[in-house]
C-alpha cells in the first residue's frame, strides 16, 4: 500500500520531528490517563468502606441520600423494630460522623465511625496494628497518619477524649476527610448520641420483598438499597471533581492536538513538494489526506504507548510521595484514553487539510 | 492517432492589464509509438502546454482529446483517474520522495498493484540499477535519479510518457543516456513521449520535432529517429 508506504517513511524519516510529536503526545496521554485514573479511584475509595459492609439495606432519616450531604439522626429503640421484621436476618446500628479537633495546633478533620461489638462494622482493611479498637483507642487510615507525621502510639485528643492510635488502615481516604475508628461506646459518648444512631444496616433473606415490608411498615424512614446508596455517595466525586476533571481533560486534549497538529502541518509544508509530485502521478486529494491522517495516526499510537509507560513509572512514585493520590485505571479507562488518542490524531490530521488541498501539481514543474 | 491537439489556448490572469498568454491556439497530433519533442527557449510555453497535455493545468480554450476522449472538460477526479492510469511524468528535477528508496520511489507509482514490487525491481533492473534499489535519493547520482524517475513513470505502464526537461540537470553524457533510455522506451514499448526541452543535442531521438514561441508552435521539422535509434542497441527492455 503506496499510502503506508509512505506515511511510515515520512515519520521515520524525521525521527527527531517524530520523537517530539510523540513525546509531546505521550505527555498528553500521561495527564489524561492520570486524570481518568484518579477519577476511578476516587470513585471506588468512596466506597470502599462503605461498600465492605455487609447491608442490602442502609436504613437513614427521611430524606436522606447519601453521607456527605445530610446528617441521618435515627432513634437507637427502633433496631429492635426493624429486627422484628419479616425477612429481615440482622441489624446493626452505624454510628459515625465528621468530627474536627485540633492537632498539632491546627484544625483536622476525620469521619469517626463506631465499631460495634460483633465487629460487623469494620475498617476496610488494616495495615498494621489492631483491627479492632478497645477502649480509649483509635484505628486511622494510613493516608490521614502519613499526611499528618502520625505513628503508632500517638494520641489525638477528640471532644476531650484521649485515644491512642492502636491501627492503620486503609481505603478509607475521602481526600476531604478519612474515616477513623474507635469503639462504638466511645463514639456515641464523643459524639452524644446515647439514645440516637446514624444509620441501620439491615441484611435481608430475600431483599426485593423485604424492600417493600420495610417501605410499608416504616413510611418515616428512607429505605435505601444497598447499590444505590453507594452509587449516590460515589456520585460525590461526579458532583465535585468531575467537571474539574473534564477542564483539565479538555485542555490536554488542546495540548495532544496542538502537538500532533503543528507538527504534521509543518511537515505538510515541508513535503508540500512532494505532495505535489503525487498529486501530479495521481494521486487524489483523498489520498494525501489519508497518508497526513495515517501520520498523525501512527504518531498518537506510539504516543499513547509511550503515555503508558510514563504513566507506569509516574504514578507508583506519585502513590508513594503524594497522600491522596488514589490512581485507578484498568482496562476500560485505557481503552478509553486510547480512543480519545484517535480522536485526537484525526482531529489534528486535519489542520493541514487545507494546505493539502491548494497544494498545486503544476509547480512541480517548476525547476 | 492517441492525442489530438486542436486551438489549445491558456491565458493567466484573463482580462487583466497584467494578461498573459502562455500558449496560444496550439495543434499537435501525437501517435501510439511516438516520440515528439517540443523545443523553445524558457518562457515560450512548453511547460505550460505540456501541464495541459498532462491534465493539470485547465485550458483556456481549445481541446485535448485523447483516445478520442475530451481532457479538458474532464472532472477533477476522473483528471486524477486519467493522470494515474494512461500517463507517466519525467520531471526537471527528479522530484523523488526523499525519504524512499529508489525502489519505493518507483513502487508507489504502481498504486496497490499486486506485482508492485516485482515489477519495480524489473523495471530499476533494465534500467541498470539493480545494485542501487534501496538507495535513498541523496544517494544517488543525477542520472541515478533520473533513470528511478523514468521507471517511476512507466510503473504504471502508461501510454503517453511527458518529460519535462528531462537533461536539464544533467552533464551531457548523462543526458545523452537518459534520452537513449527514453528513446528504447518509445520503441520497444510502443510508449507515445513528449519531450519539452530547450536542449538542441537531444532533438534527434524524435520522430517529430516543434519549435515553440511566445507560446505559438511556430516551426515543425521531422526528426532524425529512424537514422539515430537502432533498435538493436536497445538492451534495456527486451520483453
Amino acid at each position: 500500500m503506496p499510502i503506508v508506504l509512505i506515511a511510515v517513511r515520512n515519520l521515520v524519516g524525521e525521527k527527531g520531528r517524530f520523537a517530539i510529536t510523540a513525546g509531546g503526545v505521550a505527555f498528553s496521554v500521561l495527564l489524561i490517563l492520570v486524570l481518568v485514573g484518579l477519577y476511578q479511584g476516587w470513585t471506588v475509595q468512596m466506597t470502599r468502606f462503605l461498600g465492605n459492609l455487609p447491608a442490602d439495606f442502609w436504613i437513614g432519616q427521611k430524606g436522606t441520600r447519601d453521607m456527605s450531604h445530610s446528617v441521618s439522626l435515627l432513634p437507637m429503640d427502633l433496631k429492635d423494630k426493624l429486627a422484628s421484621t419479616s425477612g429481615v436476618k440482622s441489624v446493626t446500628a452505624f454510628v459515625g460522623r465528621q468530627v474536627s479537633f485540633e492537632l498539632r495546633g491546627k484544625e483536622s478533620h476525620i469521619f469517626l465511625v463506631g465499631v460495634d461489638e460483633e465487629g460487623v462494622i469494620a475498617p476496610y482493611k488494616i495495615v498494621t496494628g489492631k483491627p479492632r479498637p478497645d477502649k480509649g483507642e483509635v484505628i486511622v487510615d494510613i493516608t490521614f497518619a502519613r499526611q499528618e507525621n502520625l505513628k503508632m502510639g500517638d494520641m489525638l485528643e477528640i471532644a476531650g477524649k484521649q485515644l491512642t492510635i492502636v491501627g492503620m488502615s486503609e481505603g478509607g481516604n475521602l481526600l476531604v476527610y478519612s474515616y477513623a475508628f474507635a469503639q462504638e461506646a466511645e463514639v456515641r459518648n464523643i459524639l452524644k448520641f446515647d439514645t440516637l444512631t446514624n444509620y441501620f444496616l439491615v441484611q435481608t433473606d430475600d431483599p426485593s420483598y423485604t424492600k417493600l415490608t420495610l417501605e410499608e411498615n416504616f413510611p418515616d424512614v428512607a429505605v435505601l438499597e444497598r447499590a444505590k446508596f453507594l452509587k449516590t455517595n460515589a456520585d460525590l466525586v461526579k458532583d465535585t471533581f468531575l467537571p474539574i476533571i473534564g477542564v483539565l481533560v479538555i485542555i490536554a486534549l488542546g495540548i495532544g492536538i496542538a502537538v500532533i497538529g503543528l507538527s504534521i502541518f509543518t511537515a505538510t509544508i515541508e513535503k508540500s513538494q512532494e505532495y505535489g509530485v503525487l498529486k501530479a502521478i495521481g494521486f487524489s486529494d483523498r489520498e494525501l489526506f489519508a497518508i497526513v491522517v495515517l501520520q498523525s495516526l501512527l504518531a498518537g499510537i506510539v504516543g499513547f504507548a509511550a503515555g503508558n509507560v510514563f504513566a507506569f513509572v509516574v504514578v507508583p512514585l506519585a502513590e508513594m510521595n503524594v497522600s491522596g493520590f488514589l490512581y485507578q485505571a484498568g482496562f476500560l479507562e485505557i481503552g478509553f484514553v486510547f480512543v480519545i488518542t484517535l480522536l485526537i490524531s484525526i482531529v489534528a490530521a486535519f489542520i493541514p487539510i487545507r494546505r493539502i488541498i491548494s497544494i498545486d501539481p503544476v509547480r512541480v514543474f517548476k525547476a | 492517432m492517441l492525442l489530438e491537439v486542436r486551438k489549445l489556448t491558456k491565458f493567466f490572469d484573463a482580462h487583466t492589464p497584467a494578461e498573459v498568454r502562455a500558449v496560444r491556439e496550439v495543434d499537435l497530433d501525437v501517435a501510439e509509438g511516438e516520440i515528439v519533442m517540443i523545443m523553445g527557449p524558457s518562457g515560450s510555453g512548453k511547460t505550460t502546454l505540456l501541464t495541459m497535455l498532462g491534465g493539470l493545468l485547465t485550458p483556456s480554450s481549445g481541446t485535448i482529446s485523447f483516445e478520442g476522449k475530451e481532457i479538458g472538460g474532464m472532472k477533477p477526479s476522473a483528471r486524477v483517474r486519467f493522470r494515474r492510469h494512461a500517463l507517466g511524468f519525467v520531471f526537471q528535477s527528479f522530484n523523488l520522495l526523499e525519504n524512499l528508496s529508489a525502489i519505493e520511489n518507483v513502487i508507489i507509482a504502481g498504486f496497490s498493484k499486486k506485482d508492485g514490487y516485482v515489477r519495480a525491481r524489473g523495471l530499476l533492473q533494465r534500467l541498470g540499477l539493480e545494485k542501487r534499489m534501496f538507495a535513498k535519493p541523496k544517494e544517488l547520482s543525477g542520472g541515478e535519479r533520473q533513470r528511478v524517475g523514468i521507471a517511476r513513470a512507466l510503473m504504471n505502464d502508461p501510454l503517453l510518457i511527458c518529460a519535462d526537461e528531462p537533461t536539464a540537470n544533467l552533464d551531457r553524457a548523462t543526458g545523452h543516456d537518459v534520452m537513449q533510455f527514453l528513446c528504447s522506451v518509445g520503441c520497444e514499448q510502443q510508449k507515445s513521449i513528449i519531450v519539452v526541452s530547450h536542449d538542441e543535442r537531444i532533438k534527434d531521438i524524435a520522430h517529430k520535432v516543434f519549435y515553440m514561441e511566445d507560446g505559438k508552435l511556430v516551426r515543425q521539422e521531422p526528426g532524425k529517429h529512424g537514422e539515430v535509434c537502432n533498435m538493436k542497441s536497445h538492451q534495456f527492455f527486451k520483453r
